[in-house]
């Protein structure tokens, strides 16, 4: 379970100080399917990356699981990163001179995890998600969908309880993107949480509740029927 | 993370931007080339003057050259040359005089010996004594200095003194320990003096050269014989003025050395003949006094160089790592740690400069065998005693220069700006 209380993000700089968030209370319990939605600086990618660990509370508290995140420094995040979290970017965040299977085996690398075994389960995903016959492949030789499957496949190999989604379908086609999303439906099926970053109305109404944040702050949170 | 790991994604990186690691590769690798041989030149003449001292058995307080400036094809001038040796062996205090000298000889009994001449041909293939394998290479020695140099002595005899039924004494190298036993009976060729052999010398024994013994390497014995000073050479003016770039007084313990230097000088001017006599360590004094006065320049330059190295490999390494922070961003989101980061740049660094020092020493190594020039041995020993030690430090220096600030902009770095801006 997500639980997030008064939160505040502050970027500083020389010359200037952002309020990205500005007193977020957020509770998001296991298996949801939430669509964090508003304009552009409106801070949801912010709250995501704060969510994913990939970045730290400047004030609140944050409870994720066993987890106390607010005490914890950067450099300790990685552990809850690895442990609970995965990603999927809208630029797919693939690298480039890496094939799909090697992409895909990443996470697996980080946990450890040893080379009979990733193969196994770098091959059941991709097979999953219908790209296994890619698996050689360099991003650039695939068209932007396969790459968004590669990405997907990436974030399921390891077995997180959560995947968190920046914008998706937004280097999709309207057809991709809508089977993009009949992926992480099913994928939320399964028992997993799953968090969008979106503008899109149409992804959003895919999702079970949709969260407004304008300016920094929570300005709806309703469920979606 | 697992090492294993690491070094999949490092080699990945490594064989992705092939181009920079070559360029970072050559540039490292051209660095320890020339830093390599610039430390090996430098100390050439330092190892060979302890070479010389180490060879010596007396040292090289005790061991006295006496110089001839000026010499004369002459019986006569050899006839006094003979006298000063002689009145050198009578001084007290003075333990031997003499000389020495390489000679080309030929012994009645192996002119023959199937064995011997195959054993040469293999020990002399490809150099001009393979052309005449039935010839010996011999050191004539005057029995004075017959102790010179250290030479062990494995069977046989180490008494260099004329045998009990007038034959010379003859040391075999050793390789000729099974083909020359120890009493075999010798006579040379060209003056019919009979040699016998009293003893085999150890393998890897060496004396001092016989031109130039100070700039040139020494002499390995084991393909050679050691034998007595043929009395009919010494009667031989050439093989005498040959034989005088060599001429040494070995003095007895607690001895007047300035005193014996005197008497010798005076004994010369008696005799007409204009010498030095002074210990090694002045004559290498002066031999290497040059050399010195270029070796505080030449150690600046090692230095100088050694730093531009560590400059261009580490800065072309850190831009290389800079380049990857996208990847390094993406490595993140998926559960690697800022320690996982920073054991790749560790090692990647490591990877290439070790590759590098790898093929620098490697070549080095290959060109010094291959290399024909008279301190090659000594080069060799540099190489492998000095050389090494201080090119592993160089790359130790490189590596952890190379890592620091890209380390530190990794640490600073936070995952969200790696892979993506802020919205």
């Amino acid at each position: 379970m997500i639980k997030i209380k008064n939160l505040v993000k502050v970027y500083k700089g020389e010359t200037y100080e952002t309020r990205a968030l500005d007193g977020i209370d957020l509770t998001i319990e296991d298996g949801e399917f939430v669509a964090v939605m508003g304009p552009s600086g409106s801070g949801k990618s912010t709250l995501l990356n704060v969510i994913g660990c990939m970045d730290t509370l400047t004030e609140g508290e944050y409870y994720l699981d066993d987890y106390e995140i607010h005490k914890l420094k950067l450099k300790e995040l990685h552990k809850v990163r690895r442990e609970k979290i995965s990603f999927v970017f809208q630029h797919f965040a693939l690298m480039s001179n890496f094939s799909v299977y090697e992409n895909v085996e990443v996470p697996l690398l980080a946990k450890n995890v040893n080379k009979s075994r990733r193969k196994k389960i770098v091959y059941e995903k991709l097979k999953m998600l219908g790209i296994d016959n890619l698996a050689d492949k360099l991003p650039t030789q695939i068209s932007g969908g396969q790459q968004q499957r590669a990405a997907i496949a990436r974030a399921l190999t390891s077995d997180n309880d959560i995947i968190l989604a920046d914008e998706p379908t937004g280097a999709l086609d309207r057809k991709t993107g809508q089977d993009l999303m009949n992926m992480l439906t099913e994928i939320n099926a399964s028992g997993k949480t799953v968090i969008i970053v979106t503008h899109d109305d149409k992804v959003a109404s895919a999702t079970k509740r949709i969260i407004n944040i304008v300016d920094g702050r929570i300005t709806g949170d309703e469920e979606n029927a | 993370m697992r090492f294993a790991n690491v070094l999949k994604f490092v080699i990945k990186f490594l064989l992705n931007r092939k181009f920079m690691t070559l360029l970072v590769l050559i540039v490292s690798i051209v660095s320890f080339i020339l830093l390599g041989q610039m430390i090996t030149y430098a100390f050439t003449g330092q190892y060979h003057a302890k070479e010389i001292e180490d060879k010596l058995s007396y040292g090289i307080d005790k061991t006295c050259q006496i110089q001839f400036p000026y010499k004369e094809e002459t019986s006569e001038f050899r006839d006094k040359v003979n006298q000063l040796i002689a009145y050198g062996n009578t001084l007290e205090g003075v333990k031997g005089c003499g000389y020495y000298d390489f000679f080309g000889a030929s012994f009645t009994e192996l002119a023959n010996n199937k064995n011997y001449i195959e054993k040469n041909e293999l020990l002399y293939k490809n150099t001009p004594y393979g052309r005449h394998p039935e010839s010996s290479q011999v050191l004539f020695v005057m029995e004075g200095i017959s102790d010179l140099c250290r030479v062990n002595v494995i069977e046989g005899s180490d008494e260099f003194k004329r045998c009990d039924d007038g034959a010379l004494p003859l040391l075999v190298g050793y390789e000729y320990k099974d083909i020359v036993p120890i009493g075999t009976e010798l006579t040379n060729e060209d003056t019919g003096t009979r040699y016998k052999v009293t003893g085999v010398m150890a393998k890897g024994s060496k004396w001092l050269g016989d031109v130039d013994y100070l700039g040139t390497d020494t002499e390995k014995l084991d393909n050679k014989f050691v034998a007595m000073y043929d009395p009919e050479y010494i009667d031989a003016t050439m093989s005498v003025l040959s034989s005088l770039d060599t001429c040494f007084c070995i003095v007895e313990d607690g001895a007047d050395i300035k005193g014996i230097s005197d008497k010798i000088s005076a004994k010369a001017n008696e005799l007409k003949l204009g010498v030095f006599c002074k210990p090694v360590r002045a004559v290498l004094a002066e031999y290497e006094a040059p050399y010195k006065a270029d070796m505080g320049l030449k150690v600046l330059l090692a230095v100088m160089f050694t730093f531009f190295s560590i400059l261009s490999v580490s800065s072309s390494e850190t831009v290389s790592i800079l380049f990857r922070r996208p990847e390094y961003g993406i490595m993140y989101a998926n559960g690697m740690s800022t320690a996982d980061i920073i054991k790749m740049v560790v090692a990647e660094n490591i990877l290439v400069v070790a590759a590098a020092f790898i093929v620098a020493y490697g070549w080095e190594s290959y060109s010094l065998l291959k290399d024909t020039s008279p301190f090659r041995t000594i080069r060799l020993s540099i190489h492998r005693e000095l050389v090494s030690v201080y090119l592993l430090a160089v790359a130790a220096v490189i590596v952890a220069i190379s890592c620091i600030v890209p380390i530190a902009i990794i640490k600073r770095l936070k995952p969200v700006e790696l892979i993506k801006g802020r919205e």
